[in-house]
């Protein structure tokens, strides 16, 4: 090679080389309050009661976390709406976000007809079942239309109420173990654990096979184990990472979720109601959910 | 071509990261151009001479663009349906205005250079989110006259998503968190 190719071969090589490098070399990420917050106009932003919202004061501080607590009103901004599949395994035909399916896993998966993702048909065809009506349940509640969410905390237990659908579920947090062999639930059988001053490990098993992982269609069994991590890292910041394991479906445990930043909104912050009422998907899909109307073909 | 991004964090559209990858191609490619005048007056190195050379920045620019078609890509309800590149101004009259999930809809009637008139349907985002980019359920109200810019429809029919909306009191208000082109297709040239 010449000699005047040589700089210029070693400069591209080194480009190219550098995110692998920045990869390897980055420390685990904190929350960046800047970049958490909600991509709208900010100062726009009105509760469910209509009130102007102010928002966060540039530059200020965020007091320490409390010592295990993480109740409040917290709000993960659009990064929990992961219409595409979870946020951190979104389905968008990337080889490195397809979790590693079993082959009954992708058996289940194919028999799916989501309306966002890769395989997404128009909302009248999808037979996904929130749109039909059903509940979300554990995990798709963190993994589609995560909004904001209110997490109480009583002695015996926490209780989180999401936006989505209006629902709350309950994680146990008196000792006790998951059940064997229990009757399924959408929302399954939760307990918790706090491993240190400010994270909560949340396990839930039986839940019920007819709900979806996410919004793309992936599947599940009886056998689906979800573990929750929250981490409260200020004041004012929490964190969400979930796991799925589900040695029917997928080969090995898979991260859905990699530390979700959540903004704590002030105690007087009022939630507007959001629903999938099935007679307001109907009137939209009569308008522009349907092939006649939204089709790429004519 | 200019472009912006509404949000870094909400996932950009397949024709969003076209735009993003055009676009900074073509700004590597300028730099090319400005680096054939004589930028090594401006720029004395003689062992990185070869830094400022047109064929390095192109070789360069490429090798971002590619990267840039790497973002996420993103879909929504019947997303598959609309061109992100053809984007349209329209002027008309506000029929109804649904605010509900999973998606509000403007329907307006529109009048073209032939007079004929089009009924129109426009989607934007659920309530939860609108109210989060600064719109109430009475931002638009049947009679209103708007200037509206939507992304169209593939398949020609009078379908679209909302850029943005323009209300009868100058209020401009943002229909999607997408990437977008600024030119519209039949606004008149410069």
């Amino acid at each position: 090679m010449p000699k005047r190719f040589l700089a210029p071969a070693l400069l591209l090589g080194a480009l190219l080389m550098l995110p692998l490098v920045c990869a390897q070399a980055a420390p685990p990420q904190e929350p960046r309050p800047d970049e958490s917050r909600p991509a709208f106009p900010i100062e726009n932003r009105r509760d469910g009661w209509g009130r102007p919202v102010k928002p966060p004061v540039k530059g200020q501080k965020s007091g320490p976390a409390p010592v295990h607590d993480i109740s409040g009103i917290w709000d993960p901004g659009d990064g929990g709406i992961q219409a595409l599949g979870p946020a951190a395994m979104p389905e968008d035909g990337k080889p490195e976000h397809r979790p590693p399916y079993t082959p009954a896993g992708l058996e289940k998966l194919n028999s799916t007809k989501p309306s966002n993702g890769a395989r997404s048909t128009v909302p009248s065809e999808s037979d996904d079942p929130v749109i039909a009506g059903d509940p979300q349940g554990i995990p798709r509640e963190d993994l589609f239309e995560l909004r904001t969410a209110v997490i109480l905390q009583t002695p015996p237990a926490i209780y989180i109420m999401y936006q989505f659908g209006r629902v709350w579920r309950v994680i146990w947090m008196d000792g006790r173990e998951v059940p064997k062999d229990a009757e399924p639930r959408w929302f399954g059988y939760s307990v918790g654990k706090w491993v240190d001053d400010n994270t909560l490990v949340v396990e839930t098993t039986g839940l019920d096979e007819r709900t979806w992982i996410d919004h793309a269609g992936r599947p599940h069994s009886d056998a689906l184990r979800v573990e929750e991590r929250f981490h409260r890292v200020d004041r004012d910041h929490l964190q969400l990472s979930v796991l799925i394991d589900d040695p029917k479906m997928y080969t090995k445990p898979w991260v859905a979720l990699d530390k979700l930043v959540f903004n704590l909104e002030p105690e007087t912050f009022d939630i507007r109601e959001m629903f999938w009422s099935p007679t307001e998907f109907q009137g939209y899909n009569k308008l522009l959910g349907n092939a006649e109307s939204n089709s790429d073909t004519k | 071509m200019a472009f912006r991004t509404a949000s870094r964090s909400f996932p950009l559209d397949a024709e969003a990261c076209l735009t993003v990858a055009q676009a900074l191609f073509r700004i590597a490619l300028k730099l090319g151009n400005v680096s054939n005048t004589n930028l090594n007056t401006r720029y004395p190195c003689t062992t990185g001479r070869w830094l400022l050379k047109g064929r390095f920045l192109i070789a360069l620019a490429l090798v971002v663009g590619l990267s840039a078609l790497s973002l996420p890509l993103s879909a929504h309800h019947g997303n598959a349906a609309y061109d992100a590149t053809k984007q349209i101004n329209l002027k008309g009259t506000v029929t109804q205005f649904i605010w509900a999930n999973p998606h509000c809809v403007v329907l307006f009637d529109a009048t073209d250079e032939a007079g004929q008139v089009a009924h129109w349907m426009a989607e934007t985002e659920n309530p939860t989110t609108m109210t989060n980019m600064g719109w109430l359920k009475s931002s638009l109200k049947p009679g209103d006259a708007i200037t509206i810019r939507v992304i169209t429809v593939k398949n020609g029919k009078p379908i679209g998503r909302i850029v943005w909306v323009e209300t009868p009191s100058g209020q401009k208000l943002p229909g999607r968190l997408l990437a977008t082109v600024d030119k519209p297709e039949n606004e008149p040239k410069q």
